[in-house]
């Protein structure tokens, strides 16, 4: 948890007890909706757009409070971006089977001091995304996608084909593979490096 | 300091890294594209997946040195085409290897 996520909550909290406060203080009736202030007893403002005032103090501790509260979500939100691609390859061949890549482009601004310290501001571009379409033998096919054309949270790859056929595959040669007597993880087994 | 002499320590006990490099040909020599290669090792496990690019070259980074030796292997989708013995105690270009 990040200084800036304990702040939050802490606003959060905060208006969360300035709104229950407001509510048991309305009900005990330490004060009441009837009193009314002459002088304005809160008044909020914004960039002279956005003008909230009112003369009853118990109004006013729900405005702030619920100031408070929607101000602590506004800046907690989640700002991580999640998109589902669908698609289809056509021409598929037994055996052959095609790899697809997301990648996300990135800009790069940074250099490297005489001491070695590498200083770097990386900004990742959401707006497009490439879609690698990989199978051995062929071309690879680089297909970029705007996720502003995303529906639902769905991005349409529609039908793809794949890249030109460079090479056919070759037959396996046993004298190219060296039998081991050591006990080696699985193709299947997750990257360890 | 305390800091700085934490960060000396840990920067020093990382271990060395290596690339290695090679291309996969068919026996035209033409260099063979969309292959797996991984580096294999029956203690550091398996390196993650690298594909050939157009010209049949790959580059496993991020590959642990050690004394003992790693082996090399390039797939055509699920199929095992080759498998060799390498040892990499830094950068190292393992040629070209041959499908015929």
């Amino acid at each position: 948890m990040t200084t800036f996520d304990v702040v939050a909550m802490l606003g959060g909290i905060c208006g969360l007890l300035m709104v229950v406060g407001g509510m048991l203080l309305l009900y005990k009736g330490v004060i009441t909706l009837s009193q009314a202030s002459k002088e304005e007893a809160v008044s909020l403002e914004f960039k002279n757009t956005l003008k909230v005032s009112t003369h009853y103090p118990a109004i006013g501790l729900f405005v702030v409070g619920l100031a408070f509260i929607i101000t602590a979500i506004w800046f907690s939100r989640s700002t991580a971006y999640q998109f589902k691609i669908v698609g289809h390859v056509k021409g598929l061949e037994s055996g052959n089977p095609v790899q697809v890549l997301v990648e996300m482009p990135a800009s790069w601004n940074g250099e490297a001091y005489d001491d070695g310290q590498i200083i770097a501001s990386v900004t990742p571009k959401m707006d497009i995304l490439v879609v690698r379409v990989i199978a051995p033998g062929y071309q690879e096919r680089k297909i970029p996608i705007e996720t502003k054309n995303s529906r639902l949270g769905e991005l349409s790859l529609g039908d793809i084909t794949l890249g030109t056929k460079l090479i056919q595959r070759p037959q396996v040669d046993s004298s190219n593979i060296l039998v081991v007597s050591d006990s080696l993880p699985p193709i299947s087994a997750q990257s360890a490096f | 300091m305390l800091l700085l002499a934490c960060l000396s320590l840990v920067a020093a006990t990382a271990p060395a890294q290596a690339v290695v490099s090679g291309a996969v040909v068919n026996a035209s020599n033409h260099g063979i594209p969309g292959l797996s290669v991984y580096l294999v090792h029956s203690v550091a496990g398996r390196s993650s997946r690298t594909i050939t690019d157009d010209y049949g070259r790959f580059f496993v980074k991020n590959v642990p040195i050690r004394n003992d030796r790693y082996y090399l292997e390039v797939w055509w989708g699920k199929t095992l085409m080759a498998r060799r013995a390498i040892v990499v105690q830094h950068d190292t270009n393992v040629g070209t290897i041959v499908l015929k």
